[in-house]
């Protein structure tokens, strides 16, 4: 909020001088406003406001009494003033806390019409204008009382000159966008997308899903790769977008320190949650133009059934995958419906499978204490894979993908990254020699915990065709969104097994440049364009020994 | 290896001394000499940037010929122009604009006078400052002109410029003028900002009867005990206006203080020792001088902090380091006359510089070696904007240490979206929590005290610190190297006080010193059955650095790369890598590398209570009757007539609630607000838990309890409930959360009702589990024993086969 204007001129006369103040009374007493205390002693800040000439010219500020003072201080030199010189200054009073940066530019622009109008009209000069009356003293008052209010302001001066502006906020610059990135919409690009758009923003809109990658986006729209960075970073300083990882069903997660002021407390968060990730709220497929993605979640028809259509506004606007609105069909349903279901049981329930109590005679179904529960059961160590095999029937009904961007996008989940890193020593032979530490940590236990063992997971998860494929070569909708037609075991067994009898698709000296520990494995796949599977059997495969380290 | 470098930029630019006498401000030092090599301050005299005259003198080393003469003659109309316009208003003003063009040491004659016959005229007809109308006034003396005609001999025309006078492309007039506020600002911030640079001061100015310092005995204090204080550097709590005196004095771990204590020199004291002392340092030419007096003095720093930074960062180093500094410098000159005595000689040095025409490099190694002043600006400059301590000596007596405190850990991982602190202590284990410290304030005071259950963790080896306290000396460095020998990262504080016979507060106050200035780290003991991950924050980029400096502190072990590659994938304890006990000394010590490197972080469990459906239908239940008896017997006591009113009410809610038990949350909101607050009996509470279940969804929920030791009356009730439920065990008659049932200790089936209430303040999502041990003085196996009855599940070994009616906790496992 801007607590006062003033215009302030240097008088041959009186020297610095205050010809019109808003509000009256604010910078010095009025005789026209009594009883207005000054916010400030002008005295003590006149050799600011009216600096020496080497000094005009630039944004000067000043705090004093707990008000900062932005002005812009202005010298023309011409024969038709007196002394050949007329110093100016239009300055805007804040508050000394408040953020001052986006008047900045205000300020500025402001001196610089002004100086404009001088010179074309003396517009300043020739105001002899008594305080607070006048044209330049209704302009400071118009320009106050409309960015205040309206944050922007559009006042005509003459035929000729206009004073337009508005307040941007200044956000920080995003860091660089990587190709391995996964930008999702945090709002409906449809509702402000127009033809006038950047063509390259035009071309990948449709593409960002939370999903692709940005090297995937970049092909599927046929832009340039370097464009398409631009385009997202521009989309990212605006707040448009949040930022990903490529889901896949080898990718680790694990709770940060946010969980239990977040997720785990915040019961608006659970349902917000719930809405989010059940199947039964899942939104239509997704109909970009040109995009070549199958349907990603199609609602099981168990749980439509008994209900009523896929329908709920309901969806956080903040965390909708880019869909088509969703008709609500229903004005009302039943609290609990938001509650993903559970799965049939097929085994004897394990002990983490929440609300095993059907003593109420209600659907079984995962509640929020369920949700944080599951989400509490990720871990360092162990893939979404090896973590859905353990909940499957909790996670019945609940598209996997979404439940875990919902918890990265909080900030109560973080990917746990591979880096490779190649010692100097050669490889070791297939099976670890015991003395190394990593053998320390062996699979003796649960198996797969060593780094290594990831892919040698045994495939007996009923998804893991569907992660197969996801990891497969990376191909525009291989990354299907929770994959949950592999729940049956329909596909399985048939892909992948190719590169076994391939040829090195990529030499050592190329994939020796990723092995200094600073690449993640989600990088070194999208450059060298393979799958996480097939960069770990590379890895076993390089002549000299590989440690990967999860961070 | 130390990421203890503050991430956060200090942004610092430069430093500038001004002072003020009689003669008018002065630009005394500025450092570095050409801060910025690229001026971001355009000196143009008209507005616009389209101006005849723009030049941007970018750099203010190269003083051109041409833009020299362009300046010159500019200006040498200017002043034709003011001095014309000055003569024919009045003698006086006549005669101060050429007053002041000597006042002003520029050489060029002409080249600050246009501005400065223009501005100080006008200043001084508005301005009310009596500073500045002393200054005005004094013009006449006889002496005051010989003063300064004398001071600058050489204020010939036609001299160039030498390079130093000018700071950031604008010539040192127009700095004096700006950087000398008027008395309003006296110890205050003076703020001032041109374009993207801040200009930041706490000018001091003499009190009106010449001293630098209240007479103070008022206030009995003694001021031995202030420096006690100020030894460690960090206690001052702000400015409480009574500590305005203690400057933070912490000699570079608390070396020499106690001189200074004893310089309480009254200031008289201190002026005759001024004009005493000036002799021994000055020449004759600065006798005239001898009457003047400094009236100002404003160390200002320069700084350029990001725009979306600006008021963190000029907070940071204004409380940090320039109050500081500048109140040290004002003990000083309160003391000494040690400002105005170091700025005349600064000044000296400069003009004999300008005679011989001295390189800007010479000059500025001379001042530094010959004033102390100059040094401790230096000093400041370049520690400082590296992030580092600053170690100042003003005089032999009087050192100081500035630093702006860096971040030493943060419980925030960023995201691909922000700016990352790599190597950043990843943890949410900072020292004093509230549990930890329940007497503390929840809004961390920045440097209280070290909760007792912490270890120190030494961010050099001992021996390097050790030195550099022997080194510095100083009264606390005995005490330091004694305690810094006993001191282990796997011992806490209470435990080492044990074990050596440290007082606790002595170790706690020590330890905290050795923090504060970055030696050590408060971390939990480091234990082998507690879980380390490599750290999701740790720099990777520096892994090629980091594995030579681990190759050489453990070169018979394995590398740093195979260290982190074991402790990714599932988290288990530390103990498992430990391949033999032999090996667990030098496994600590390579988990204190790692965690002082910031390459991994403890893994931390964190619980809450769940309560299912079942729980809340039976405590449910349980009211309704308890409800229903209630009713029965106030049918019975019906005579009673204080209680009608309340009856009448009760009797209405409980109809109420009745029929809201369908969920309709409008008549819920109306009904148990208004009425409920005040009343305290029991039964008042209960009805209000009551009217909480009415909502039939809550019950067929599980849902966390939040906060047990601030359990509202239906959340204890659960927690009764859930605790009769555990088995084993005679039913409690009446389930008080506090009172421990009465059962043998080695009854292991029944441990967990045993501690159920000693556990339950800790099963708030907030407090690692791993603390229990430490804080309840509890064998950690015993403890671990019970949390996995309760449902915990930690590490690989699976669930053990337990009754569900036990496994009430969730657990999450995070930094």
């Amino acid at each position: 909020m801007i607590k006062a204007i003033f215009y302030s001129k240097f008088d041959t006369i009186e020297g610095p001088k205050v010809v019109h103040q808003v509000p009256d009374g604010a910078i010095v007493p009025s005789p026209t406003a009594p009883s207005q205390p000054p916010f400030l002693t002008f005295s003590d800040v006149s050799f600011f406001v009216i600096p020496r000439q080497e000094l005009c010219g630039n944004l000067l500020q000043v705090c004093t009494n707990g008000y900062r003072i932005l002005g812009y201080p202005i010298c023309m030199k011409s024969v038709r003033y007196d002394r050949n010189e007329f110093i100016f200054n239009f300055c805007i009073v804040l508050a000394e806390e408040e953020d001052f940066s986006t008047y900045k530019s205000v300020v500025q622009k402001v001196a610089d019409l002004m100086h404009g109008l001088e010179e074309q009209n003396g517009f300043l000069s020739r105001d002899f204008s008594k305080s607070g009356e006048g044209k330049v003293y209704s302009l400071c008052e118009m320009l106050m009382e409309d960015l205040n209010n309206y944050c922007e302001c559009m006042i005509p001066i003459d035929e000729l000159n206009t004073l337009n502006i508005k307040l941007f906020p200044i956000y920080p610059s995003p860091p660089a966008v990587k190709a391995w990135q996964v930008p999702l919409f945090t709002l409906r690009y449809q509702a402000f997308m127009d033809e006038n758009w950047d063509l390259t923003m035009q071309r990948i809109v449709p593409h960002i899903n939370g999903v692709n990658s940005v090297r995937i986006i970049s092909v599927l729209a046929d832009t340039d790769f370097s464009l398409t960075c631009r385009a997202l970073r521009h989309l990212l300083y605006y707040g448009c977008l949040f930022i990903l990882d490529i889901f896949s069903f080898s990718a680790i997660y694990a709770p940060t320190a946010q969980f239990s002021p977040t997720i785990g407390s915040d019961e608006a968060m659970q349902l917000e949650c719930a809405r989010y990730v059940n199947l039964r709220f899942a939104p239509h497929p997704p109909t970009g133009p040109s995009s070549p993605l199958p349907p990603t979640l199609i609602p099981t028809p168990s749980a439509n059934s008994s209900t009523n259509g896929s329908g709920t506004a309901h969806l956080s606007s903040s965390l909708t995958d880019p869909t088509p609105s969703l008709v609500r069909e229903e004005s009302r349903f039943d609290a609990e419906e938001i509650w993903p279901l559970l799965g049939t049981e097929e085994t004897p329930s394990t002990t983490t499978s929440p609300a095993s109590t059907n003593t109420l005679h209600k659907p079984a179904i995962v509640d929020g204490a369920s949700l944080v529960e599951l989400y509490a059961s990720l871990k360092q160590g162990q893939s979404v894979k090896q973590w859905y095999a353990a909940h499957s029937r909790s996670l019945a009904n609940i598209d996997i993908r979404r439940f875990i961007t919902f918890g990265v996008i909080k900030g109560f989940l973080y990917r746990v990254h591979k880096y490779a890193c190649a010692t100097s020593q050669p490889a070791p032979p297939p099976r670890a020699s015991p003395f190394t530490p990593t053998a320390l940590s062996s699979r003796a236990t649960t198996g797969n915990n060593t780094p290594y063992a990831v892919s040698s997971v045994s495939e007996d998860a009923p998804i893991s065709a569907v992660a197969r494929r996801e990891s497969s070569r990376e191909r525009a909708g291989s990354v299907v969104s929770g994959g949950r037609s592999g729940n049956g075991n329909g596909s399985a067994g048939a892909p992948s097994a190719f590169w076994e009898e391939e040829d090195e698709i990529v030499e050592d000296e190329v994939l020796g440049k990723y092995l200094d520990g600073t690449h993640c494995f989600d990088q070194v796949c999208t450059e060298l364009e393979m799958s996480e599977r097939e960069l770990t059997a590379r890895l076993k495969r390089y002549p000299w020994e590989v440690l990967i380290l999860h961070r | 290896m130390s990421s203890i470098a503050r991430p956060p930029d200090p942004c610092l630019v430069a430093i500038i001394l001004i002072v003020r006498s009689r003669t008018g401000p002065r630009l005394v030092f500025h450092y570095p000499p050409n801060p910025l090599s690229e001026s971001r301050i355009k000196t143009t005299t008209k507005g616009g940037r389209r101006v005849s005259r723009t030049r941007t003198r970018s750099k203010n080393t190269d003083s051109s010929s041409s833009s020299e003469s362009g300046l010159s003659s500019d200006e040498d109309e200017d002043e034709r122009e003011t001095q014309s316009h000055a003569g024919g208003s009045s003698v006086l003003a006549g005669r101060r604009a050429s007053n002041f063009g000597l006042d002003d040491h520029l050489p060029a004659a002409a080249s600050p006078a246009g501005g400065e016959t223009q501005r100080p005229a006008s200043l001084g007809s508005t301005r009310g400052s009596s500073a500045r109308k002393r200054a005005a006034g004094t013009d006449p003396d006889p002496d005051d002109d010989a003063g300064t005609a004398s001071d600058r001999p050489d204020d010939g025309p036609g001299r160039s410029r030498p390079p130093w006078e000018s700071l950031l492309g604008v010539p040192g007039s127009v700095w004096e003028k700006l950087l000398s506020p008027s008395r309003s600002w006296h110890k205050r911030r003076f703020e001032v900002g041109i374009n993207d640079l801040a200009l930041i001061g706490w000018p001091v100015f003499v009190r009106e009867d010449g001293s630098w310092r209240k007479q103070r005995r008022k206030k009995q204090k003694k001021p031995r005990a202030e420096w006690d204080g100020g030894e460690l550097g960090h206690n001052d709590s702000a400015d409480e206006g009574k500590k305005d005196e203690q400057f933070v004095t912490s000699p570079d771990l608390g070396a020499s203080v106690a001189s200074i204590a004893e310089s309480l020199t009254s200031p008289t004291d201190s002026k005759r020792g001024s004009a005493s002392g000036r002799p021994g340092k000055s020449d004759e030419s600065l006798d005239p001088e001898d009457k003047d007096h400094m009236t100002m003095f404003n160390v200002v720093f320069v700084v350029d902090p990001p725009l979306l930074e600006y008021s963190m960062r000029v907070k940071e180093i204004y409380e940090n380091i320039i109050k500081k500094f500048a109140k040290a410098l004002k003990w000083e000159q309160a003391r000494t006359d040690y400002v105005w005595k170091e700025s005349q000689h600064i000044l000296q040095v400069r003009r004999r510089a300008r005679e011989t025409k001295t390189s800007t490099h010479n000059l500025y190694s001379e001042l530094i070696s010959q004033s102390s002043l100059a040094r401790a600006i230096y000093t400041v400059y370049s520690s400082i904007s590296a992030s580092k301590i600053a170690s100042v000596s003003l005089s032999p007596d009087v050192s100081i240490s500035l630093q702006i405190p860096p971040l030493t850990s943060t419980p925030y991982l960023t995201g691909p979206m922000d700016k990352a602190y790599p190597g950043l202590w990843l943890t949410t284990a900072d020292s004093a929590t509230p549990v930890d410290d329940p007497s503390a304030d929840e809004n961390n005071v920045p440097h209280q005290v070290l909760a007792k259950h912490f270890a120190l963790l030494l961010l050099d080896s001992e021996a390097a610190i050790v030195k550099d306290i022997e080194a510095s000396g100083g009264t606390l460095a005995p005490a330091l190297a004694h305690y810094i020998r006993c001191s282990k990262p796997t011992k806490s504080f209470a435990q080492i006080s044990v074990s050596s016979g440290i007082p606790l507060p002595h170790i706690q106050m020590l330890s905290s010193h050795l923090v504060y200035w970055r030696r050590a780290r408060a971390i939990p003991p480091i234990h082998q059955r507690d879980t380390y991950i490599v750290s999701p924050n740790c720099d990777l980029s520096k892994l090629e650095i980091a594995t030579i400096a681990y190759q050489e502190a453990f070169p018979t072990y394995p590398s740093l790369p195979k260290m982190l590659s074991t402790l990714s994938g599932t988290p288990r304890p530390y103990s498992n890598f430990i391949p033999s006990k032999d090996h667990k000394e030098i496994y600590f010590t390579i988990l204190a590398w790692l965690l002082r490197g910031g390459w991994v972080t403890q893994l931390r469990t964190f619980a809450r209570i769940k309560v299912s459906p079942e729980i809340k239908m039976a405590v449910e239940m349980a009211l309704r009757k308890e409800e229903v008896e209630r009713y029965l017997s106030k049918g019975n006591s019906n005579s009673i007539s204080v209680d009608e009113d309340d009856d009448s009410d009760s009797d209405d809610e409980h109809d109420d609630a009745n029929s809201s038990s369908s969920s309709s949350l409008a008549s819920h909101g109306s009904g148990d607000e208004t009425p409920m607050p005040n009343r305290v009996d029991p039964h008042a509470q209960l009805r209000s838990s009551h009217k909480l279940l009415d909502q039939s969804t809550a019950l067929r929920l599980s849902s966390f309890i939040l906060s047990p030791h601030r359990a509202s009356p239906l959340e204890s009730r659960w927690l009764d409930e859930i605790f009769s439920r555990f088995p084993d065990n005679p039913r409690p008659v009446q389930g008080d959360e506090n009172a421990s049932p009465d059962i043998t200790p080695n009854d292991s089936l029944a441990l967990h009702k045993k501690y159920w209430p000693v556990f339950l303040k800790y099963f708030n999502g907030y407090d690692a589990l791993e603390k229990i041990s430490v804080r309840e003085n509890l064998k950690r196996k015993l403890v671990w024993q019970v949390l996995m009855r309760l449902g915990l599940v930690t590490g690989p070994l699976g669930a053990m086969d337990l009754g569900a009616r036990e496994q009430v906790l969730v657990g999450v496992r995070h930094w």
